[in-house]
């Protein structure tokens, strides 16, 4: 045996498990993520978003396609058929890995498989066994006559292996070899194994393997590695299209403030948009922005115009998203507000742009049912509150639709935001000191249209004041100032929007956007943060359990990028928050950062405060003598509060030495 | 990229070709129609580098006549004669907006802010509050840090109906100075009346 020689994988004893390997690493992570998907899928189902039973939009046979078209696709996705391609290669392997017969050779030396025993046989039984094969198989014993040279040379080489296998297993010296090397020979050449059967190497088929390694090097992974790498540049972090990214960029530095932007304006930025392209080749953004307006203007269309319209309709919100993102860092806040708006109008399907009167009930117009041309325009309710609380004429007569109960049941599931304090805070300090890391601390009640007033402070629960309300700075809290809003459950909507075709959007994007603008300039400070955690509990209550103590405080912090100011003084901002899904649910709130400088010279002064604490000690001393146990830790604490105070008070000392001194010196030198 | 302009020798004018369609260079022609002013500006300062933008190249007649125009409109408003008043403040308007392009910026901005105040002032007395809203608007961005623009502008949204714009306006206001106690007041008015309107009263 030479050195170059090469084994080939003539028995497929190999291949089949290097076949295997290979394909089970890529398909048992797919399978995993597949059925992980699945799984989440299924579990949401379960918290799915209520659709509105009783009412039926006009596009609804529509939204069902879209929505069955959209299951479908995930189910029968190219990954789903990939991984099942995978599955049936493997059960092909193993297949024919059973099926193959493990052929005894040189290659895999197996004492007791050739001797055909048990590999804990003692050595009697492992004589017995080798006395029997060895009379069998004997050249002697063999009756060679009939057979063919190659037959013979078999049964020579089988009493060989027996001879061989006996003595591995008896032998010392043979057997140390067998243990060391594997075979009773003892360190034979090295021998390099392909994985691969003869036939494909040298055989007819080798110029074939040849091509077929070169397409795979030179050809198909290059390729495969190029177009994911295009994928992953032609989209920006957001998700937007490069080329969407670019047009909104170019629209927001040829930005013209003197030019009224108007929903129908932003629209037909957003109808330009590449990833339309993605729905249907033949979309141009006249015919999207088309498409839009006549979902906003609750149009029916012919039933493939319908499909499409729903399809550029659920890709919308997402695009300005992405536009909002782009123009927040442009601090722009005219085009930011009017993307909200557009927002919300693509999702209630409400064109608030044409018609006066649908602007000012636009409120009304976002419950299911209600129509412009029934609703009674004669009376003054713009609002959802005034709708349910103190309506100048009954609900019924003003709304004129269907189910009007279940549709104030739903106006008063509407969220509405009371802000009960909104201050900037800095982790840890009782101010706002310059140069510092600052987030906004809005507490606020969610309140239903329905609820009047709010409740007063003092009538809140003791565990709401203590734990809600005043924050308990603990070291985690500290640490991460963002975990009270983190705790808190993610907003889920009573009702699907019904217009809207796309309930797994609004899964996400159902609660607040917030816009911190700088009142000077009133331009935007800051990206924009989503309020999207929020214990919306308190649309349960009752108009008396709202006000009597049930009701909960939810947080929002805004945390700044920014640091504070680097000199003192008031700075204004005003934080917007804009709901995503509803009109009538916004919130201006002016906010006063003030920044002050409390120098740490005025060590003075704080020695006089420190001096109250001694006080403390002695009441501790007292409490003690009076046998309070209680109080003992806290005696530990005051005592070594005690040690310091001591300590600040020698150097006061100190100094009254040396400016005595000082002094003395002074009057000895007049 | 070539764009379909034409240019005529005759009235020194840049303009679109014939046959495109105006709509499709809308921004285009805008940015035609400045040129077109500045090359006017130009010829008619006939000289060859027009004079730096100071106080004293600053052209005293237009600022007379402007004056005087106002003067005239002020008058009006004093003897209740809003119409007219509006009329003339926007004459006024016109003649400050159309000085000459190469003169002092600031002094022309404080000329057509003072004109504007007014005009914007005699539409909220005809109650006219769209128009007034619109030059409220103007007021804003050109002057942003005068609380009494935000006062405008709030009681214009406040008419127009807009209650949650027009508390944000007044607050904006109040940061500018916080103790004008008409833009208080007001900002009371207008949140009584979102009270009202939410149903709270």
């Amino acid at each position: 045996m030479s050195q170059s020689r090469y084994d080939y994988d003539e028995n497929s004893e190999t291949w089949p498990y290097f076949a295997l390997t290979s394909v089970l690493v890529p398909l048992v992570p797919a399978t995993w993520s597949l059925v992980r998907e699945n799984l989440s899928r299924g579990s949401q189902d379960a918290d799915e978003l209520r659709p509105v039973s009783w009412f039926r939009p006009y596009n609804e046979s529509a939204q069902k396609h879209y929505k069955s078209k959209k299951r479908t696709k995930s189910i029968f996705s190219r990954k789903f058929v990939l991984v099942a391609l995978g599955w049936l290669l493997v059960a092909g392997i193993l297949y024919q890995i059973m099926v193959q017969e493990v052929v005894v050779g040189e290659t895999n030396f197996d004492p007791w498989k050739i001797l055909q025993i048990d590999e804990s046989a003692s050595e009697k039984v492992i004589k017995a066994a080798y006395r029997k094969l060895s009379l069998k198989f004997h050249p002697d014993k063999v009756d060679t006559s009939k057979m063919t040279p190659k037959e013979i040379e078999a049964v020579d080489s089988a009493y060989v292996l027996i001879n061989k296998a006996y003595k591995a297993l008896t032998d010392d010296a043979v057997r140390e070899n067998f243990l060391k090397y594997g075979n009773p020979d003892g360190p034979g050449d090295v021998k390099h194994g392909i994985a691969l059967p003869k036939f494909l190497i040298e055989g007819k088929i080798s110029p074939l393997l040849v091509i077929a390694y070169v397409l795979l090097i030179a050809i198909i992974l290059p390729s495969v590695v190029g177009s994911w790498w295009n994928g992953v540049r032609s989209y920006t972090k957001q998700g937007l299209h490069v080329d969407t990214a670019a047009h909104f960029l170019d629209i927001l530095i040829n930005y013209n403030p003197a030019k009224l932007y108007q929903i129908e304006t932003v629209l037909e930025y957003l109808s330009s948009a590449t990833e339309y392209q993605s729905i249907d080749k033949s979309l141009t953004p006249e015919k999207v922005l088309e498409l839009l307006l006549s979902h906003l203007d609750r149009k029916t269309l012919e039933s493939k115009d319908e499909q499409l319209k729903l399809e550029v309709v659920a890709m919308t919100p997402k695009l300005i998203i992405g536009f909002i993102d782009i123009a927040s860092n442009f601090r722009n806040t005219d085009i930011c507000l009017k993307l909200v708006e557009a927002h919300r109008c693509i999702i209630q399907a409400l064109n608030i742009e044409n018609n006066a009167t649908a602007y000012k009930y636009r409120q009304i117009l976002q419950l299911p049912g209600v129509e412009l041309e029934n609703l009674n325009t004669k009376q003054p309710i713009y609002t959802l509150g005034k709708l349910l609380k103190n309506s100048s004429v009954e609900p019924e007569k003003f709304l004129n639709c269907a189910n009007t109960d279940e549709v104030l049941k739903i106006a008063s599931q509407v969220p509405l935001i009371e802000p009960l304090e909104c201050k900037f805070k800095v982790t840890g300090e009782p101010y706002v000191p310059p140069n510092s890391t600052v987030h906004i601390s809005l507490k606020f009640l969610v309140k239903s249209p329905a609820h009047k007033s709010k409740p007063e402070i003092s009538k809140l629960s003791e565990e709401v004041r203590e734990t809600q309300l005043k924050e308990q700075e603990t070291l985690e809290t500290l640490r991460n100032p963002m975990k009270i809003v983190e705790d808190q459950p993610a907003i889920k909507l009573s009702t699907a929007p019904v217009y809207f075709p796309d309930p797994e959007y609004l899964k996400e994007n159902n609660g607040w956007i917030a816009f911190l603008i700088i009142q000077r300039d009133g331009k935007l400070g800051e990206s924009p943060q989503y309020v999207s955690k929020v214990d919306l509990s308190n649309l349960q209550l009752t108009q008396e359990e709202f006000l009597e103590s049930k009701a909960v405080v939810s947080t929002f912090k805004f945390p700044l990028t920014a640091p504070t100011p680097n000199e003192e003084g008031k700075f204004q901002f005003r934080l917007a928050l804009r709901h995503l899904v509803y009109f009538g649910s916004d919130v201006d709130i002016p906010l006063v950062m003030e920044v002050e400088n409390k120098p740490i010279e005025t060590a003075n002064k704080d020695l006089y405060e420190i001096e109250d604490p001694e006080e403390d000690s002695l009441a501790g001393a007292l409490a003690q003598m009076r046998g309070e146990s209680v109080r003992k830790i806290e005696d530990d604490y005051s005592s070594s509060d005690d040690e310091s105070d001591e300590e600040e008070e020698e150097e006061v000392d100190w100094t009254d030495i040396d400016t005595d001194t000082d002094v003395e010196e002074e009057e000895k030198k007049k | 990229m070539s764009l379909p302009l034409v240019y005529d020798s005759a009235s020194k004018k840049v303009s679109l070709a014939e046959n495109t369609s105006a709509a499709a260079y809308g921004d285009l022609q805008l940015e035609i129609a400045q040129l077109n002013t500045l090359i006017k500006d130009y010829v008619n300062a006939n000289v060859d580098v027009p004079p730096l933008p100071t106080r004293e190249n600053y052209t005293k007649n237009l600022s007379m006549m402007i004056k005087k125009m106002h003067e005239s409109a002020a008058a009006s408003m004093r003897t209740k004669k809003y119409a007219d008043a509006a009329k003339q403040f926007g004459v006024a308007l016109g003649l400050a907006a159309a000085r000459p392009k190469f003169e002092n910026f600031q002094m022309t901005v404080s000329e057509v802010l003072i004109c504007l105040v007014g005009r914007c002032d005699a539409n909220m007395m005809l109650e006219n509050w769209l128009d007034a809203y619109v030059d409220a608007e103007l007021l804003c961005q050109l002057a942003a840090n005068i609380p009494e623009n935000h006062l405008r502008k709030g009681v214009c949204q406040m008419k127009l109906g807009n209650l949650l714009a027009a508390k944000s306006d007044l607050e904006r206001g109040l940061c500018f100075n916080p103790s004008h106690s008409k833009l208080a007041e007001e900002l009371k008015n207008v949140q009584r009346l979102i009270d009202e309107e939410n149903g709270e009263l």
